[in-house]
Parts: C-alpha cells; sequence; structure tokens
C-alpha cells in the first residue's frame, strides 16, 4: 500500500472536498465565446467605420474565400482551445489537426497571391491597423484567456497557441472591413503583428499562465 | 460512460473509478477517499519503472493527487475516468523530470558519488552491472585503464588524452578501441 506521507495527504484531500461542478462540455463553452466575440468585432468595427467599398467587397469571391477561411481557424482554434481545458481533451485529440490544416491552408492561399498578385507591403495604414486590431480583439482575447486558464491543460504552450489564433482570426476578419488595404504584404503580415506578438507574450508565460 | 445502475453487477475498475470520481463531484468524500486510495498504488506502479530513481515515483503521485483534486470539476462523468487520470500522470511526469533536469540536478553529482547510481542511472536494476563494469576496468594495465577513462567516460578527446599521457593520438584511439573490444568480449 502506500508510503504514510501519501496516506496523509489522501485524507487531507478527503477532509478538503467540497462538491464541484462539472465543467461544461468545451462546444458550450466554445460557442459563447465565439458569438460574443463575432458580435463584439461588429460592433467595434462599425464603431471604427466599415471601409468604403465594404458592399462590393461582398461579392468578391477572393475575399469572401479568405474571410471564410479565417472564419474556419478562428472557429477551429476556439473550439481547439477550449478542449484542451480538459487534460485528456475527452479522447479527441484529433482536433488539434483542423486548426492547423486550415492554417496551411491559408498561408496556401497567402503563398499563391503573392505569387500572382505580388507581396506590396505598403506601410501607410500600419499604426491605425494595429490600433484597429488593439480595440477588436483586446476584449475576445481577454476573455479567451480566462477561459482556457480556467480548465486543467496538459498541453500550455498549444492552449496558448490556439487561444492566440483564435483571437487573430477575429481580428483579421474585422480589420479586413475596416482597412481597404488587401495586398498580401499588408494584410498577412502588418495586420497579423499585433497577434504574432500577443503569441509570442502568450507563449513566453504559457507555463505559469496555465499552471494549475 | 455512466456506471451501470444495477448495482448487483460487480463494476470492472474503471467503471469503479468512473463511479467514485462522480460521486467525489458530488461531495461524497467517502467515495473520493476510496478513488485516492485505489488510484495512489496505481499511479505509483505505472510511473516507477520509468523513473530513474524510484523515490520520485512517491514525489509524482502526490503531485498527481493534488492535481486530481484541482482539477477534478474538468472530469467529465460521461467519459471513462482512466483516460482523464492517465493524461494528468504523464503531464505531472513530464513536468517533474523536466524541472529536475533543467535544474540540472543530474548534473550535480560525480561518478565517485555512490549516490550518483541510486538517482541517476536510468534503471538502478543494473547497478550490480555497472559494478561488473568497474571490477573489469580495474583489472585493466593501469595505461590502457586510464586512456579508457579519459576518452570514454569522462569525455576528452584522442588529442587532449595524447597530451595529457603522452602518447600519440593514433595510439590513444588503438588503445581505447582495444579496451572497448575487450569489455564487449567480456560482457557479451
Amino acid at each position: 500500500m502506500s508510503e504514510p506521507s501519501v496516506d496523509d495527504m489522501i485524507n487531507s484531500l478527503t477532509d478538503e472536498l467540497e462538491p464541484v461542478k462539472p465543467m461544461a462540455h468545451p462546444m458550450a463553452r466554445a460557442l459563447p465565446w465565439m458569438i460574443g466575440a463575432a458580435v463584439y468585432a461588429w460592433f467595434v468595427v462599425h464603431h471604427i467605420g466599415l471601409r468604403p467599398d465594404s458592399l462590393e467587397k461582398l461579392s468578391d469571391l477572393h475575399f469572401l474565400f479568405e474571410n471564410m477561411l479565417v472564419g474556419l481557424v478562428g472557429i477551429s482554434a476556439a473550439l481547439c482551445a477550449c478542449w484542451l481545458c480538459v487534460p485528456d481533451m475527452r479522447g479527441q485529440k484529433w482536433i488539434i489537426a483542423v486548426p492547423f490544416s486550415f492554417l496551411a491552408v491559408f498561408f496556401l492561399w497567402g503563398g499563391l497571391r503573392s505569387l500572382i498578385e505580388g507581396v506590396h507591403m505598403e506601410t501607410a495604414h500600419f499604426g491605425h491597423c494595429m490600433g484597429d486590431g488593439f480595440w477588436i480583439a483586446i476584449v475576445p482575447a481577454a476573455i479567451m484567456v480566462f477561459l482556457s486558464t480556467g480548465g486543467a491543460t496538459t498541453r500550455p504552450f498549444l492552449s496558448a497557441f490556439m487561444a492566440s489564433l483564435s483571437v487573430a482570426s477575429f481580428g483579421y476578419i474585422g480589420l479586413h472591413f475596416t482597412c481597404m488595404m488587401d495586398t498580401v504584404g499588408h494584410a498577412m503580415v502588418y495586420h497579423l503583428i499585433p497577434f504574432v506578438l500577443l503569441g509570442m507574450a502568450l507563449g513566453l508565460i504559457a507555463r505559469r499562465l496555465y499552471r494549475w | 460512460m455512466k456506471p451501470p445502475s444495477n448495482t448487483n453487477t460487480p463494476l470492472s475498475v474503471g467503471e469503479q473509478w468512473t463511479a467514485w470520481a462522480t460521486a467525489a463531484q458530488a461531495g461524497d468524500k467517502a467515495a473520493y477517499n476510496k478513488l485516492l486510495r485505489a488510484i495512489a498504488p496505481f499511479i505509483r506502479n505505472f510511473i516507477v519503472g520509468k523513473l530513474a530513481n524510484p523515490d520520485w515515483a512517491e514525489d509524482i503521485t502526490q503531485e498527481v493527487l493534488i492535481s486530481v483534486h484541482k482539477s477534478l470539476n474538468t472530469y467529465s462523468p460521461d467519459r471513462p475516468f482512466r483516460p482523464w487520470l492517465m493524461a494528468i500522470v504523464s503531464f505531472r511526469k513530464i513536468d517533474f523530470l523536466r524541472k529536475h533536469y533543467s535544474a540540472r540536478g543530474d548534473k550535480q553529482s560525480s561518478l565517485e558519488d555512490p549516490s550518483f547510481i541510486q538517482n541517476h542511472v536510468t534503471n538502478p536494476t543494473h547497478a550490480g552491472e555497472y559494478k561488473d563494469v568497474e571490477k573489469a576496468l580495474k583489472a585493466l594495465p593501469a595505461k590502457q585503464r586510464e586512456v579508457f577513462e579519459l576518452i570514454k567516460i569522462q569525455g576528452y578527446t584522442a588529442k587532449e588524452v595524447a597530451e595529457k599521457t603522452g602518447m600519440s593520438v593514433s595510439a590513444v584511439k588503438v588503445s581505447a578501441h582495444r579496451t572497448m573490444v575487450k569489455l564487449k568480449d567480456k560482457f557479451g
């Protein structure tokens, strides 16, 4: 049987036991975040001001495809972040592959666009885009960090990455509706820089942030 | 996986743990105590063979028990308990070893330290073989043993050993190689 120290610990833990409410299903945790993030981003984008050609852009297939792709990255990353809150991911580790697959398609899409259209890394709206991205993402980012640290992840770096990726995706889509510069260089580099920095910051403190 | 409602049917170990964990979430201290007492030796036995020092198994078991306590709310009664527990065991074991090795705890003993084998040889049951190797080394001529120990145990380069012993580099290499062949022949 166990050593006395383990026995003591078991008795102590038993004494401390309080009834706990099982954590909601990851889908039930992710869904309100996704809806909330989308609604919040929509309000912020309206507050900042929609790009003048936004209605025309809604009939641009490339624009719609890219936003849909990024949306899928964001949704799957948010789901993955919530699944990662459970130590064994409810036995569904394959979920990790989904955001990575969409992300790979997104980078492939960006690579193809840069080959066809050129990169054109304009910096004119860099400060403006960074500020807008910050306001679009700050509240969803805070809630996502709160949500993902509320569980008990066994993969802190992956959790930090998925949290950042989900926020980045919503921010990226929001910026597509405020900034008229659709070039690959501007959109995929300057629009993403604040989120890459967020991801790096979360990655640096991941072990501490997700400690339990 | 819900525990069977028919209490006359004997439960498997996994089902029993699931039932206890579900009851523990509702605040049943007796069930929780039974669960912890059942999983503690299971955890210990599972990890002890994978560790250099059997004492670590005790520490990791305690950390796992605390983690189970802290994260009990993340266990979902519709799922089997064991995969959830094993994810925590694996995480805590890796976390413990990462902390141990990042603190360079494995670098703080010399080969002369008798506790070295106990704490740092991956499988302490092989300590006897280690002693046999030591005995075989002692049986070698002094010069040959010195060359072998410098190059194969202490990690000096052939050039450094040559400078230290006053031999040529090729003589050092040949000596180390012959010693290794001799030892291999001895131990099969």
